[in-house]
């Protein structure tokens, strides 16, 4: 049995540390944390939040309408397939790739998320190892908390800052998609479809029942789509030559019977496609 | 007897292939000032990490309060507040934010103790860490680890940067603190530094605890080095025979010496002379060693 050498002081007049400083401030490992992370915030939100804004006004500027959108399966079209998939994976984007947001995520998508794991990984692996380096972990780890605590309150200080910097993308996406989008292409993404999880969500604008007639309809979109990113996939798997690809793009997406298109939902992407391509 | 409140059984540390230390036994009792002596990279550091469990043994056990330093270091570091032999701390953050972000860390601290320590200290807290001197850095890691009142004060080489007049401030907060029960623990290189201001010390030399005892037993490793300077012939014989002097030799007008003890007789002797200049400084630990147990103990404690 261990014997403790006296018992611990009791506690002098202490001055009361505020929740809003254990939040952000100095009041606690994470609220320094946050503190600390202010700058990082402000660029990753800016940075990403500024391209959801620019890219919104540039794409709703350059596509206004479904003749110009036809342009995007021709740019795609004329892309070679390895640089198609470098922005992301378009089979998986379906007829989305259509509209603003899912556009965006295509082409953007995979930068943000680059973005943000370089964040987190610059972020994460400088917190206790930036503390050893700088020569102030000692002090740190001498504190009355254990190590995985002080690892665990800077891990959940970084997480709010990606979860707020990602809250903010979203919102400036639904701004972005409102504004410079257009309703009858199915742009405008909702804020409570975009709070879920920004980035990947801005792709999944809610489908809205086919109106016939209308060439962008949703599942003309989306066939249309499908059809681009299946001509891109068997040209990468087949290895076509890029003429061929251009033949095939001209005779693939671009001129299919949009308005003809079926209804059907958006996991049925591949059935909605084959619908329209016979249809 | 005073419960202890740091206690070591044979405690060993390797790094890989490494000497850390060997088999460090150590015991201080509650309220004592112990002094950890050694020179540089004898092994202080490494028993005062194992201490706060910032690094485990490789065999052996810690005990800080009674309580296994690796069972439950929490419990531990909330009763110590700690200066560690180098450290840098936050850069933009000024002394005042840095305090205060280490007193709340401890669930605050007495705002009004805290500015006694700051004034005490002749510290300016409106200036960022990195605008400091290597002695005001100093200063903001001993203000942090004594700002929350601790029972232990586990101290590596505190007083690097100081300048005279903050060391002394700073021994009269020990005794302060040790007259209010506060034990310390205080690892230093330089002998007149423990030699003032412990009651206890360990001497430890390769990794090894070389000698524990009270100050007193200090007493036979310090020592002066005299030089003195004559403006005609040396009378070196005169000075050979003098109770204290050991390692004398004679440069030209010059007479360096060795001297142990009291330095009364020999500046009786010089003073019969015709005396130019007198020079007298204490040794570095590593001399001091050097002198008392030979160039193989030296060697052995800086590898």
């Amino acid at each position: 049995m261990t014997v403790q050498a006296g018992t611990p002081r009791p506690a002098a007049a202490l001055s009361t540390i505020p929740l809003r400083r254990r939040l952000y401030g100095f009041g606690s490992i994470y609220g320094k944390t946050i503190r600390d992370s202010r700058l990082a915030f402000i660029i990753a939100a800016g940075l990403f939040g500024g391209l959801s804004l620019v890219m919104g006004a540039a794409i709703g500027t350059v596509f206004p309408n479904p003749e110009a959108r036809v342009e995007i399966d021709k740019l795609i079209g004329s892309m070679p397939a390895s640089m198609v998939n470098l922005f992301g994976n378009a089979t998986l984007m379906g007829p989305k790739l259509g509209t603003l947001g899912g556009y965006m995520t295509w082409k953007y998508g995979a930068l943000f998320a680059l973005g943000t794991g370089l964040w987190s990984i610059l972020a994460l692996s400088g917190t206790l190892a930036g503390e050893a380096a700088r020569g102030s972990l000692d002090m740190v780890a001498a504190a009355p908390f254990g190590k995985r605590r002080i690892a665990l309150e800077k891990l959940a200080a970084h997480l709010t800052m990606l979860w707020l910097a990602m809250a903010i993308v979203a919102v400036t996406i639904v701004v972005s998609s409102n504004a410079y989008g257009t309703a009858a292409l199915g742009d405008p993404v909702p804020l409570a479809g975009s709070w879920r999880s920004p980035l990947p969500r801005c792709s999944a604008a809610p489908a809205r029942p086919p109106s016939r007639g209308s060439p962008w309809s949703p599942c003309g979109r989306q066939a249309a789509w499908t059809s681009a990113v299946r001509w891109s996939m068997s040209a990468r798997s087949t290895g076509r030559s890029t003429t061929s690809r251009s033949s095939a793009s001209t005779t693939g997406p671009a001129s299919l019977p949009w308005g003809s298109a079926p209804s059907c939902s958006l996991p049925s992407a591949s059935s909605c496609s084959a619908a329209a391509t016979s249809g | 007897m005073s419960t202890p409140v740091i206690e070591t059984e044979q405690l060993t540390k390797a790094y890989g292939s490494h000497r850390g230390i060997t088999e460090v036994d150590l015991t201080v009792t509650e309220g004592e000032v112990f002094g950890f002596l050694g020179p540089n990279g004898a092994g202080k550091t490494t028993t005062i990490r194992i201490l706060l469990d910032l690094i485990r043994p490789s065999s052996g056990r810690a005990r800080v309060f009674g309580i296994d330093s690796a069972a439950d270091p929490v419990a531990i570091h909330r009763r110590v507040g700690y200066v560690p032999g180098e450290f840098a701390l936050y850069d933009r953050l000024t002394g005042g934010q840095t305090l205060g972000y280490f007193g709340n860390l401890r669930g605050g601290v007495d705002p009004a103790y805290q500015a006694s320590l700051i004034e005490r200290f002749d510290l300016d807290p409106s200036r960022r860490f990195k605008e400091y001197s290597k002695g005001n850095k100093q200063k903001v890691g001993l203000i942090v680890a004594l700002q929350h009142r601790p029972e232990l004060l586990i101290l590596d080489e505190p007083t690097s940067g100081l300048d005279p007049l903050i060391q002394q401030t700073f021994f009269e907060t020990l005794r302060e603190a040790g007259a209010s029960g506060t034990t310390t623990f205080l690892s230093s290189h330089i002998l007149s530094e423990v030699e003032k201001s412990c009651d206890r010390v360990a001497i430890i030399r390769d990794g090894r605890i070389a000698q524990t005892g009270t100050v007193d037993a200090l007493r036979d490793l310090a020592h002066h080095q005299v030089e003195l300077r004559f403006a005609g012939t040396v009378p070196e014989s005169e000075f050979r025979s003098l109770p204290g002097v050991s390692d004398l030799v004679a440069d030209d007008h010059v007479l360096r010496m060795r001297v142990t003890g009291a330095i009364t007789p020999v500046v009786r002797a010089a003073a019969r002379h015709d005396l130019v200049d007198f020079v007298s400084r204490e040794p570095s630990l590593e001399e001091t060693f050097l002198a008392q147990y030979g160039r193989q103990a030296v060697d052995g404690s800086q590898r």
